[in-house]
């Protein structure tokens, strides 16, 4: 045995190529199959951790009415559940400094669940703090530490509306570019944030999110995670029946109780507006009242006043006319002292005459008697002046007292004058008094009386203000009353609250990324077959060689006692050794290789972490399985067709297989005209089947998996032109804000008249849903001008072209959407508009279509659905044939007016990001390539191996003949060329079903791929398998030069 | 000068770290139209001479000269063409081609010749008038190698060079066979060289050469050969 095994191994190193190319093949297959099996799983796995890192939802539960203090804990109190958050969310239009966007703002509440990654700055943990996904702020430009304005709704439960970003964020909720619909702007989700709870203001959570015990442990895509869930699911749905009846009744009865309470409340505020009007009115009263006494008082005090000034005016008269009597008499009796007076100076006068005329008496008796010195003379003179002097002094005694009563008079003049100046002074003293006092009371009677008169004014504004503030208290009331009304016939339209309960399958980006990779998993069930297939017969026309190669060993083992097992031993360990190594090798690649390369496509679309490969075991040794049994079978199979004979056949050479006509030869026409060499080729062909066939099929599987890497770019990008510039006549989009009707008119008509736009529309467009046996999110578009509507959008038939118009009664919807609900023409279907309204209608027609669903109505069909009249909300656009910077510079004219304009979207960008992606899409194309080329090598390769070997002394006895080499290969080769052009042409054939059997797998809901592969496609397949075949060909030239002629001398084994 | 002449023929094969010498310094000569016949022991060089003279081997050194022209310095492209036009050969197993008639295993030869013979005429002028569309599985051993003989001829070729003709065949078949060779031989003019183990056929050639341990050992010129028919052995 052991000799044996050295054998085996030596003949691995003597027929080096043979035993690669079954490496090879075992490589390919197990590469392949374990690769793409293994992406699925891979893929699902990356997301399962993804999820469970971040701790993401299991169950979520919406209300319609939001989830209070009741709801939460019955909530809470359900079994085996691992965690619960609460939160807020909500959908808000924010403005960025170009254009206003649709947000869906969640709770940043610590997030025991959903945690989402910080890709730049920092948590949201203050008030009027935001966080914002990291795709759309590059998209956008937005910077950490911008700032960003909420639009406010009415009723917002966001009581902010300016809020900085303070970070970037990937959260695993959003791993599609899917952000989902809304009811505001364009129906259509822009991005996500997550805005710090303390800006949220409501009294209910909106959101309620549950991580279940032990699904984390599960994978996320498992049927146990799904069993799982499903029993929570089945368990919160019975909670949620309960609690929407219970909630119901809450709200019933706390509506109640308010209407009861604001009822009780008016009532009050009715008596309380009563007591304070009638107070009021009170108050008016008593202040008209005493006014009114006010008045009295003052009137009776002037009047007293009036009688006092003249009493006291008449006895200032009385006085004055007393003294003037006074002054009357004095005046006469003045008179008289004055005569007195003058008479009494008169006597004065005569006095003081006498008196002098005394003196000179006595001056005279001077006189006389001077000289005289006679004593009686003296004596005489001075008897006689005594005399004198006597009567002198008599005299002037007498003038004394006349010049004394002179002075008396003169005294009572001034006396009695002075009594009567007094007396007129006194008087006009008392008058001015009298004056002054009736000056100060007419002014206090003056001031009581404007006081009076302002007390006046003042009742009467207070009677004005009472009598409005009845007027306005009587409104309250009704307007109460009326609201009261209204609250309780409300009360009868409360709708039960809904909950919804949903799982991870409710999330777009989830359920889409599972469904790619279960279209991953449908592409890994069919292509490893065809590897498979053809590692089978490489395998088994090898060894089939390689055992009648060694007819004669085998044979002289056999005669020496050799049990078969221990002889199909040898090839069985050579193509085992092959098979395990090339497996090995095979997974080891395919493990990484495949996972990542078409992950990387997958990256295009999902933002998420880099895919995790592993090991799979399973797949590894299900593949080793299928390629063991596939090559050792082989093996095992051509082994017993030779074993079973006995050692003296076997040693014996093999009989060659006899020569045989072939049918073409019964058909004389066509061989006669055949030359020699085409007549052998013929024979060679039908001669040699396995390898007619195995060519055939090799070739076959190459040019199709080509075509079909061909045919999927195809597919999928000639969408891009179908659908932005044969379906989409229009260039841009434009989405108004919401304004007023004549606003939209003069704005349609502004833009219409700027320079460059050759045509506009105005149409409506909503989000809302289709329905038949299954629901799908679908665009509305309304238009009223269907004629025009058709040069803006072209609704035709996608075989025919045969144009549609909109009518009154029939809606018209894309074909996808056709598709994905088996609706057909004069189907009656449920269509949702974007209130929420459903109607039915009946399908007039399928349109073609490629990215998005659509239905297309006139505007009075609208209106007869939904009886609301179709707000127009977009604009459509066709400019003259423009460069992208001018398309660009148009772009941001219109957006300047931001008043009006809620944003623009342009087809040429929506045009650029598509072929973005289906630059990924050349990734595929290079591993069919790739993976078709190498299958190609592998087999061609192998059969011209084969071919030769089997040939060697027929192309040794030819080249003994005298044919150059390049008639000996032309001889070999001839038969090739014609099996590989039959393969080409096969493969086509079979590549253009491979190819829609592929784009059946992979289209996505949202996107119809026009299942076409271009002529340069065929081409393309044909060609470079061609060059694949021609490669081996150059090789099997040289091969073939090698063919020593001695061979052709030995004798047939 | 002779029609064929071998001088100082070496021929050495190197086996890995092992040098075989199958032809040392081999002379000998033969002339135009003479049937030749090589004989001696195996592995005493005189396939590997015959396949020196057939234009499928080359000389290790030495000349090797046909028809006046030095095919040891000949380029591989001339070997082609000189086997082409030249050589005919018939192998001892018949290497026909399993997948062609009678006729087309002979046509395969005819169709790359400047010059050939009818492939009908040839065939029926080696007894196989009815065998024409036959596979070669369907014929005898003897058959098969009249097939081979006719491609080989059909060439017309200067030179026949038969490998051990009868090597797999019966003695009566064998007999044919050698005759069919010796009348193309004698009435066509051809040089005809016949290489066999067996020396009691000598008597048939114009010339015998003897190998022994890889070279010529012996000429021997038959003045008179004796028809195949009254050879016995």
């Amino acid at each position: 045995m052991k000799a044996l095994h050295k054998d085996s191994f030596l003949q691995i190193k003597h027929t080096f190529k043979r035993f690669c190319s079954i490496l090879l093949m075992a490589l390919l297959g197990v590469g392949f199959f374990a690769g793409i099996k293994a992406t699925s799983p891979d893929m699902k796995q990356t997301l399962d951790t993804y999820f469970d890192d971040n701790n993401i939802y299991d169950i979520d539960i919406m209300s319609t009415l939001g989830f209070n203090q009741n709801d939460i804990e019955t909530i809470k109190s359900v079994d085996e559940i691992d965690n619960v958050l609460f939160t807020y969310s909500t959908d808000i239009e924010v403005e960025l400094k170009e254009k206003t966007v649709i947000a869906k703002a969640y709770a940043y509440m610590n997030q025991p669940i959903n945690q989402f990654n910080l890709i730049d700055g920092k948590m949201p943990t203050e008030e009027k703090q935001c966080v914002i996904e990291r795709n759309f702020a590059q998209r956008e430009g937005i910077q950490v530490g911008d700032y960003i304005t909420v639009k406010l709704e009415e009723n917002s439960i966001l009581k902010d509306n300016s809020f900085e970003i303070v970070g970037t964020i990937e959260s695993p909720l959003y791993i599609s570019t899917e952000r989902g619909s809304t009811k505001l702007g364009d129906g259509m989700i822009d991005c996500y944030l997550y805005i710090a709870e303390q800006s949220f203001d409501s009294d209910v959570y909106t959101q309620c999110y549950i991580t279940v015990d032990g699904a984390k442990e599960l994978n996320t895509f498992s049927n146990e995670y799904q069993d799982l869930i499903e029993g929570k699911i089945n368990l919160f749905e019975n909670v949620a029946d309960k609690r929407e009846e219970e909630r119901y009744q809450e709200i019933m009865d706390e509506a109640n109780r308010e209407i009861a309470e604001n009822e009780q409340k008016l009532n009050e505020a009715k008596q309380e507006a009563n007591e304070k009007i009638s107070e009021a009115q009170k108050e008016i009263e008593e202040g008209e009242s005493q006014i009114r006494s006010a008045e009295q008082t003052v009137y009776q005090n002037e009047k007293k006043a009036e009688n006092e000034f003249k009493l006291a005016e008449e006895k200032i008269l009385e006085a004055q006319n007393k003294l003037d009597e006074q002054a009357n008499l004095w005046n006469s009796s003045k008179q008289t002292i004055l005569i007195q007076i003058s008479e009494g100076e008169e006597g004065i006068n005569q006095l003081k005459e006498a008196i002098a005329k005394i003196g000179e008496t006595i001056n005279s008796i001077e006189e006389k008697y001077e000289g005289i010195t006679d004593e009686n003379l003296l004596e005489q003179k001075k008897q006689q002046i005594d005399e004198a002097n006597k009567q002198k002094q008599k005299l002037e005694e007498e003038q004394a007292r006349v010049q004394t009563q002179i002075e008396e008079a003169k005294k009572t003049i001034t006396q009695t004058e002075e009594q009567i100046a007094n007396g007129k002074n006194e008087i006009e003293k008392n008058k001015q008094e009298l004056q002054q006092t009736k000056n100060s009371t007419y002014n206090q009677i003056a001031q009581a009386k404007s006081t009076i008169a302002s007390n006046k004014n003042k009742i009467e504004e207070a009677k004005e203000t009472l009598n409005e503030e009845k007027e306005k208290a009587n409104k309250e009331i009704k307007d109460a009353e009326t609201k009261l009304a209204d609250a309780k016939k409300e009360l009868e339209k409360i709708e039960k609250p809904t909950w919804y309960v949903l799982d991870r399958t409710a999330n777009t980006g989830y359920s889409s990324y599972e469904q790619d990779t279960e279209r991953i998993s449908n592409i890994g069930k069919v292509f490893p077959i065809v590897f498979f297939i053809v590692a089978t017969l490489i395998s088994l026309t090898s060894m089939t060689r390689m055992v009648e190669e060694q007819r004669v060993q085998i044979g002289t083992l056999k005669a020496l006692g050799y049990s078969k097992i221990q002889i199909a031993g040898k090839y069985i360990l050579y193509s085992s050794v092959a098979t395990i190594l090339g497996a090995i090798v095979g997974m080891s690649i395919g493990f990484v290789l495949l996972p990542k390369t078409i992950f990387s496509m997958y990256e295009m679309l999902y933002t998420m972490p880099d895919i995790q490969t592993e090991f799979n075991w399973l797949y590894a040794i299900t593949g080793l399985v299928i390629a063991s049994f596939c090559i050792v079978g082989a093996t095992i199979y051509a082994c017993h067709r030779e074993l079973k004979n006995v050692p003296a056949t076997l040693m014996r050479p093999k009989a060659p297989k006899p020569g045989k006509r072939v049918f073409l030869e019964k058909i004389p026409l066509i061989w006669k005209h055949l030359n020699f060499t085409k007549k052998v080729t013929a024979r060679n062909i039908f001669r040699y089947k396995n390898r007619f066939l195995m060519t055939t099929i090799g070739i076959c599987g190459c040019t199709a998996m080509i075509l079909a890497g061909f045919g999927l770019r195809n597919s999928i990008s000639s969408i891009i032109p179908l659908q932005y510039e044969e379906i989409y006549q229009y260039q841009m989009m434009i989405s108004l804000k919401d304004i007023l009707e004549e606003e939209k008119i003069l704005k349609k008509e502004e833009i219409a008249s700027m320079d460059k736009v050759k045509d506009i529309l105005a149409a409506t467009m909503e989000s809302g849903q289709i329905e038949k046996n299954e629901e799908k999110d679908i665009q509305i578009l309304i238009s009223q001008d269907s004629p025009k509507l058709q040069e803006f959008i072209k609704l035709r038939n996608i075989k025919t072209h045969e144009n549609f118009t909109l009518d009154e009664e029939n809606v018209i919807i894309t074909e996808k959407i056709a598709r994905l609900l088996n609706i057909k023409v004069g189907d009656i279907i449920k269509l949702t508009n974007n209130e929420g309204k459903k109607a039915e209608v009946k399908v007039g027609a399928i349109t073609e279509n490629y990215i998005y669903h659509y239905v297309y109505m006139s505007n009075n069909l609208y209106e007869s659905l939904y009886s609301t009249r179709p707000e127009e909300n977009i604009l459509l656009i066709k400019t003259d044939n423009i460069s992208s910077q001018e398309e660009e510079t148009l772009a941001k004219k219109i957006l300047e007016d931001d008043e009006k304009i809620a944003g623009i979207s342009k087809n040429s960008d929506a045009m650029s990001i598509m072929d973005d992606t289906m630059k990924s899409l050349d990734s595929v194309v290079w591993i069919l390539i790739i993976s078709a080329g190498l299958l190609a090598l592998v087999v061609l390769y192998n059969l011209s191996n084969v071919n030769i070997s089997e040939r060697t002394r027929e192309l040794a006895t030819i080249k003994v003949l005298g044919f150059y080499d390049k008639e000996v290969y032309d001889y070999v080769t001839k038969e090739t060329i014609i099996l590989t052009i039959i393969g080409i042409f096969v493969g086509l054939l079979g590549g253009y079903f491979l190819n829609l059997f592929i784009l059946e797998t992979c289209e996505t809901d949202m996107i119809m791929f026009n299942k076409i592969v271009a002529p340069t496609s065929y081409i393309y397949a044909g060609v470079i398998t061609g060059v694949f075949a021609f490669i081996i060909n150059i090789m099997t030239y040289f091969q073939l030069k090698k063919i020593d002629m001695i061979e052709s001398l030995k004798s047939v084994e | 000068m002779a029609y064929i002449k071998f001088k100082d023929v070496v021929k050495e094969y190197t086996m890995g770290e092992v040098s075989i010498c199958a032809l040392k310094k081999t002379n000998f000569e033969i002339e135009k139209g003479e049937l030749a016949i090589i004989v001696g022991p195996s592995g005493a060089g005189k396939t590997t001479a015959l396949n020196i003279i057939g234009g499928m081997d080359t000389a290790t050194s030495g000349d090797v000269i046909v028809a006046g022209k030095n095919i040891s310095k000949f380029k591989p492209k001339e070997l082609i063409r000189y086997r082409r036009e030249d050589i005919g050969f018939v192998f001892q197993f018949y290497n026909l081609v399993q997948n062609l008639t009678a006729k087309e295993n002979v046509e395969l030869a005819t169709q790359i010749c400047k010059d050939p013979l009818d492939p009908e005429t040839v065939l029926v002028n080696v007894g196989l008038k009815e065998r024409l569309k036959n596979f070669p599985a369907q014929l005898s051993g003897g058959e098969q190698q009249r097939v081979a003989i006719a491609r080989a001829i059909a060439k017309n070729p200067k030179i026949l060079l038969c490998d051990e003709p009868t090597g797999a065949l019966d003695y009566i078949t064998g007999k044919q066979i050698l005759k069919l060779l010796q009348d193309t031989a004698r009435q066509q003019k051809m040089t005809v060289i016949i290489i066999t183990h067996n020396t009691s056929l000598t008597p048939m050639a114009d010339r015998v050469i003897r190998f022994k341990n890889g070279s010529a050992e012996s000429v021997e010129l038959n003045q008179n050969p004796t028809p195949i028919e009254r050879i016995e052995w």
